[in-house]
């Protein structure tokens, strides 16, 4: 353990420990499930860094991967939020975010249109979209980790579909 | 599933997976302490009560979820779990069933896009074509005479999910006015016949379909969001619930399942747990091996999770070639991720009936590797593009025989 991370936030027993754990277990998924919601890797690991740094001071009860992801989603929302400001700030530009060239040839050209018409959707669509079909929520899940009402998910769900297929047709 | 809902699956599992293991473990970064401001991300009382889902992101397939509604608050030591397998790669699928796999043409007459759903016979393989992203016709492609045939004009409100086959005729459902309409026409050709219309269940705006089938001179179909076998004769004629099946979803006619595979209540970590021969009234209850719990999916005859495979009854378990994905197709058949010492992988497609494996393409695992093609999993039938203009077929009930 790292000690100057017990020096600071020693916290309630078993904390650490949890905390700990979460992150050698399950860091990678959560940089992955941010990568879909931020779009690159690199905010994605700040985003997942940055949630870590802040549970120190947390009681152990609610460090499970589902706390986790959920602070996960809300720091992306920062993150996007952020962005959101920087754009209108500089007028005329619009951030375009790409991937790695790599990354791209790995992916192949009908997965990156989808993707990108994913990146085109309003936030909400694009976080129930991610949660349904990359983390396999179900709708109540969703529902609850977004304080949105469970009607609301599926509708979501349902017009975010749509979209994207309105948008990519037979594009396979 | 429908097309669409699997791209994005897809889609989103390759993306993710993109990112790759930096080997940076160990502790988490040290805490910033109270800055003020710090605003409380998530609330604990709405995070602590989500269901956990287990998903396995490592290898990006379902992972059934324990029954157990919440995870443990202090993670426990890692549970023994069996070793994937890592070793060679199959050879490929043309190889392991050459009269099943076929190279096809993506375009129909008249530049249409043909989607095929699935094979009428070992030579014929059926689908829609699609003009302006809309179906505008049922066609038939003869392998062996590399010669499509029109088997039917759709008009854009009478096309809508996946071809199923039996008895002669081709069948398929739409929504319309908010009823479920089932259509057929026979597989020789002719005019789409509407054989029933029911009022759809559809949930806060949301329709899912139903799952559909051609037997014994009916059209039988359960709703997804809904229970109950309901039947309705081909040449017409009122349609009706099948005695004894409410709460029960068709599987694989006359069988009837519960839990219905697919389902998303985090519960259903025991898929098809249940299975009714609804002409019998026979059951069927899975009696899996000592120590597991869970499974992926089951049919009537093969259950099998990420690792491994049993018969219904519990017998015959055997580890697989590769972690399995998705679900069962043609009752026996399960798509494998497979990798090598090298560290290669490929996709392949697993018979549990003989334990044959074919692979049907490399998936790429390092930097540098070639982009794998979208594979589509119909019940009966995978395909994914080969190339400009060709797609491979691969025939799962013929690769059966």
């Amino acid at each position: 353990m790292n000690g100057e991370i017990a020096a600071r936030a020693p916290g309630p027993p078993g904390a650490e420990t949890i905390l700990v754990g979460l992150y050698r277990e399950h860091r990678l998924a959560l940089v992955r499930f941010a990568v879909l919601l931020v779009g690159d890797r690199e905010a994605a690991e700040d985003v997942v860094q940055d949630v870590f740094s802040r549970l120190h001071d947390r009681p152990p009860e609610p460090l499970t991967l589902t706390y986790v992801r959920v602070c996960v989603l809300n720091a992306s929302r920062s993150v996007l939020r952020r962005r959101g400001i920087a754009a209108r700030v500089m007028v005329g530009r619009r951030e375009e975010l790409v991937d790695s060239a790599e990354t791209a040839a790995l992916l192949g050209e009908s997965r990156q249109e989808m993707l990108a018409a994913l990146n085109r959707l309003p936030r909400r669509q694009r976080e129930v979209l991610v949660l349904r079909y990359y983390l396999d929520l179900s709708h109540a899940d969703i529902a609850e980790a977004m304080r949105v009402r469970e009607s609301t998910v599926r509708s979501t769900v349902f017009r975010a579909l749509e979209r994207l297929e309105r948008e990519l047709g037979d594009r396979a | 599933m429908t097309d669409i809902e699997d791209r994005l699956r897809d889609a989103m599992t390759a993306r993710a997976e993109a990112v790759r293991d930096d080997g940076r473990f160990g502790t988490p970064p040290a805490s910033r302490g109270a800055s003020p401001r710090f605003r409380p991300w998530a609330p604990v009382a709405v995070a602590a009560s989500i269901a956990v889902v287990t998903t396995a992101t490592v290898v990006g397939t379902r992972t059934v979820a324990s029954p157990t509604p919440t995870v443990p608050a202090v993670p426990t030591a890692p549970v023994a779990q069996p070793t994937p397998y890592v070793g060679p790669l199959a050879p490929p699928v043309k190889q392991v069933w050459p009269g099943a796999v076929h190279e096809i043409p993506t375009k129909a007459p008249g530049g249409r896009v043909f989607t095929p759903d699935l094979f009428v016979t070992d030579r014929v393989v059926v689908g829609a074509g699609l003009t302006g992203n809309r179906p505008d016709g049922i066609w038939s492609y003869d392998v062996d005479r590399r010669r499509f045939t029109r088997i039917a004009a759709l008009k854009s409100s009478n096309a809508s999910s996946k071809l199923v086959f039996g008895d002669g005729y081709l069948a398929w459902s739409t929504l319309n006015d908010r009823r479920t309409e089932i259509w057929a026409v026979p597989v020789t050709g002719g005019v789409p016949r509407r054989i029933a219309s029911v009022k759809a269940v559809i949930i806060d705006d949301s329709y899912s379909g139903i799952d559909l089938a051609v037997a014994d001179g009916t059209a039988v179909w359960s709703p997804v969001d809904g229970g109950g076998v309901y039947r309705a004769p081909l040449k017409g004629g009122k349609a009706s619930l099948v005695d004894g099946t409410k709460g029960f979803h068709l599987a694989d006619w006359p069988w009837a399942e519960r839990p219905r595979r697919g389902a998303e209540e985090r519960s259903a970590s025991r898929p098809v747990e249940h299975l009714q021969n609804v002409l019998t009234g026979e059951a069927r209850d899975v009696v899996p091996p000592a120590g597991r719990t869970s499974w992926n999916d089951c049919g009537v005859t093969w259950c099998f999770n990420n690792i491994e495979a049993w018969r219904r009854d519990g017998t015959g378990r055997h580890a697989l070639p590769g972690t399995a994905r998705g679900y069962l197709h043609s009752g026996r058949f399960v798509l494998l991720h497979q990798e090598d010492r090298d560290g290669r992988g490929a996709s392949s497609v697993h018979d549990l009936a003989t334990g044959r494996t074919g692979r049907l393409f490399p998936v790429p695992t390092r930097r540098g590797d070639k982009a794998a093609p979208t594979l589509y999993m119909h019940e009966d039938m995978f395909r994914f593009r080969s190339g400009s203009g060709t797609q491979v077929l691969v025939d799962l009930n013929a690769a059966a025989r």
